[in-house]
């Protein structure tokens, strides 16, 4: 079985493609809802966003069990922690790849060149040779699984998917074996195509804000009788929405795409996440938008006062709300949403 | 003028508190005008058609030398909200920003700013007026970036936003001079924005001359700070805090480089260049590690002072007086401005931070430090814990732990605050008896 590379990023920016090509397996470091995250505390302030201190928890305590770790320019809180990952997780390696936070051409040259940077970095210290075939194969392999994403995320809206089901397939996306996750998907697939129709019972919803990061958060929907069918988070359709370039240079094809995918809160304009989220509400029927917000999350905490005028100003009805990080169904987070389904279906 | 009588005539309340808060600060009537100069610039730079032609709003530390030598007079916002909760007037435009949508967890810098502009408050109450450009930078924080991106977008005015790497732990000369490629490109591409939105051509003279003021005004600056090494330092920080605003506000340069010019000459006279030039010294020398909480003067000047503990060093102030001086080539210029914003005392990483705390401990001949936990600031709260460990490892300095917010009053309580910097004092006398043996 390949070695795990491990990566923390905040959004879909890390380029799983060229730890691919280098023969190992991206495994996108996520926390771990059901630990206490005690051992990251002793390091990081409990008013700092939960989420980062169970990924630090997970560092500190898995980090043996993955080749090396890369991190991107994210979030304030991501970016800072990067030093106390320096100081309290040990790895042999520990790579910083500065994703910009503009995109146009200046900052895409920079990323390409920060790419190209990551990947010589891998070369010499696993003395492995990233070809553009091995990088092109990777690619290819990636747009499979984004194909296969993007047809079954499409089923939500029309078969009897609940909601976690489909987060643990897009959740599987960035931790297991791609091979494995090839096959996995397409019999997915053809299990979710047999099932039965929506239920009627049950809300559309499109869901933006925080990635939701365990299933238990979704499971809260599907208690308040909300579907999730349309999304922009970095564990669902920031992570397929776009397919990679496959022809040229093969790094400047990682670039391109990455300047391409809903935009994660933490970079600028704004309007392009907008955009994003306008374009889905166009292409897929829903009641309501749910705009949640893990607590301490200070990038969708400052995009969501824009966002939801403007979606408000289209005539959609939405609600914002802020969830704490735990497994445990927050029954008035769940009447929250009761209410909200509510109104939205009168 | 129309602007402030409103105020006044709708909030007689906020208006009687925030002339008492400023009358609580230890300014000079010297200092008094300075700020309402800067202040009142923004808003009647129109009349100064010879000096601006525009109004230009920055973040702290964004290299508004490049617009300002376009003719923009630049406006900070976080200036106008620091002096907003100096003046002990922030909770309602946070109050206000709050219910606008943005959580409670938000930057209170950014939330007094929204706020007071939503209500119509006028710069010396923290509102901003419509800029004819907004211009941010992240090299401190993201909140910098989508703040006034909004406020741009409210407005329909152009935008320029740099984007800053990130320099990590264990980063060495040669990743700084490949952000630095980065930062020229950008600043370079903001020249030709500049351009466009003004059909001028930029002026590399007039660039090169503000760049050579803001280098002069900082070194004036640090000369004058480095004063607080003597025995006793001479300036506290219930001083400095607001002394640093010429600088940090690029307000108009000549009279700033004038104002701390007449200062250093009357520390100079005062004090010669002798190093211990009174007997004795603060009981106990402290370095303020953070914001300043600019709602409390009564803490550096009552509650700690009457402790004999005085704050005689922080990163925070020093950070915007880091100006290099320009070179001799227009790109040799453009990457200094890179260089001098990309690193500052405020934003180091963890390894520089450490380093730097020691040489202060050193130079400043420290007691003891005091770590502000800044609800609003994740970028300045994150790794102090690791700072605390690696200080007290190495010199067992006794560090307090400050957990509030630099513009919500609401996030400090006196009561347990008074105790645990009484724990702090006794610590700090244990530890002046170790130093001495
Ligand atoms: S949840 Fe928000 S604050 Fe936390 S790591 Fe993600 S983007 Fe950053
Ligand atoms: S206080 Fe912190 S978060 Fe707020 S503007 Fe300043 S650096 Fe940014």
């Amino acid at each position: 079985m390949k070695k795990k590379f491990a990566y923390y990023d905040t959004g879909h920016e890390f380029p799983e493609e060229i730890v691919m090509a280098a023969g190992f397996t991206p495994y996108k470091i996520l926390g771990d809802v059901h630990v206490s995250t005690d051992p990251a505390d002793r390091y990081v302030q409990n008013y700092i966003c939960p989420f980062s201190r169970s990924c630090l928890t997970e560092g500190m305590a898995h980090s043996q069990e993955w080749a090396g770790i890369a991190f991107c320019h994210g979030c304030d809180t991501t970016n800072n922690q990067y030093d106390i990952w320096k100081y309290h997780v040990k790895t042999d390696f520990l790579y910083w790849i500065n994703t910009p936070a503009k995109n146009d051409k200046i900052s895409r040259k920079f990323h390409s060149h920060e790419l190209r940077r990551f990947k010589e970095h891998l070369e010499k210290k696993y003395d492995v040779e990233i070809t553009d075939d091995k990088l092109k194969e990777a690619i290819k392999k990636s747009n499979k699984i984004k194909s296969l994403m993007r047809q079954l995320a499409a089923l939500r809206s029309v078969k009897d998917i609940t909601n976690e089901e489909y987060f643990l397939a897009a959740r599987k996306c960035v931790q297991m074996d791609k091979d494995e996750l090839i096959n996995d998907l397409e019999k997915t697939f053809q299990e979710w195509k047999g099932r039965p129709a929506f239920p009627k019972n049950m809300v559309p919803v499109l869901v933006t804000g925080s990635d939701i990061t365990y299933p238990e958060a979704m499971q809260i929907f599907e208690s308040a009788g909300l579907r999730v069918v349309r999304d922009d988070l970095s564990l669902g359709e920031r992570y397929f929405a776009q397919t990679i370039p496959e022809g040229g240079d093969p790094i400047e094809a990682l670039t391109i795409y990455n300047s391409r995918i809903p935009q994660p809160p933490t970079k600028i304009p704004f309007h392009v996440r907008l955009d994003y989220l306008r374009q889905c509400l166009k292409e897929t029927k829903v009641a309501g938008i749910v705009l949640q917000r893990l607590m301490f999350c200070e990038p969708n905490g400052l995009d969501f006062p824009f966002l939801s005028r403007e979606l408000k100003k289209d005539g959609y009805k939405l609600i914002v709300i802020e969830r704490e990080y735990t497994p445990t169904i927050d029954q008035q987070f769940v009447s929250r949403l009761e209410s909200f389904r509510e109104l939205i279906t009168q | 003028m129309i602007k402030m009588a409103r105020f006044i005539a709708k909030n007689p309340q906020v208006f009687k508190e925030g002339i008492k808060g400023y009358l609580n600060q230890p300014l000079t009537p010297r200092m008094l005008q300075v700020l309402m100069q800067y202040i009142n610039q923004s808003k009647i730079y129109k009349l100064m058609p010879w000096k601006f032609r525009k109004f230009g709003v920055f973040t702290a530390g964004f290299p508004a030398e490049i617009p300002a030598s376009m003719g923009f007079s630049p406006g900070f916002p976080e200036a106008y909200a620091a002096l907003t909760a100096t003046a002990g007037c922030a909770v309602p435009p946070i109050e206000c920003a709050d219910s606008l949508g943005y959580g409670r967890d938000i930057c209170t810098y950014m939330k007094t700013s929204i706020g007071a502009s939503y209500l119509g408050w006028p710069e010396d109450f923290g509102g901003v007026r419509e800029a004819d450009a907004y211009f941010s930078a992240n090299f401190v924080c993201d909140t910098h970036l989508k703040w006034v991106e909004n406020e741009a977008r409210i407005h329909g005015k152009p935008y320029f936003a740099l984007d800053y790497p990130s320099v990590v732990a264990g980063e060495d000369e040669s990743r700084i001079e490949e952000y630095i490629d980065y930062l020229e490109e950008q600043l370079w591409d903001m020249i030709k924005f500049l351009e466009d939105i003004t059909g001028r051509k930029f002026d590399e003279d007039k660039f090169l001359e503000i760049v050579n003021n803001s280098y002069e005004i900082c070194q004036l600056f640090r000369q004058l700070n480095d004063y607080r090494r003597r025995f006793p330092a001479n300036r506290y920080f219930e001083w400095v805090r607001i002394f640093m605003l010429p600088m940090v506000t690029q307000w108009n340069q000549k009279d700033a480089i004038r104002f701390y010019k007449s200062e250093l000459k009357k520390a100079q006279k005062r004090y010669g260049d002798k190093m211990e030039i009174e007997p004795g010294r603060e009981k106990y020398r402290v370095l303020w590690e953070g914001i300043t909480l600019w709602y409390n003067v009564d803490l550096y000047q009552k509650v700690l002072a009457d402790k004999g503990a005085r704050i005689v060093f922080e990163p925070y102030t020093i950070s915007f007086a880091g100006r290099g001086k320009p070179q001799k080539t227009m790109k040799g210029t453009l990457r200094q401005v890179a260089r001098d914003t990309l690193i500052i005392p405020y934003t180091l990483n963890l390894d520089r931070r450490i380093e730097y705390f020691n040489k202060m401990i050193v130079d400043y001949d420290l007691d003891g430090i005091i770590m502000h936990e800044n609800h609003s600031c994740r970028p300045s709260s994150t790794g102090l814990l690791d700072l605390r460990d690696s200080l007290q490892k190495r010199w067992g300095i006794p560090v307090l732990m400050m957990n509030t917010d630099h513009c919500d009053p609401r996030a400090y309580a006196d009561g347990p605050m008074n105790t645990r910097i009484d724990g702090f004092v006794e610590l700090m006398e244990e530890y002046t008896k170790k130093k001495k043996h």
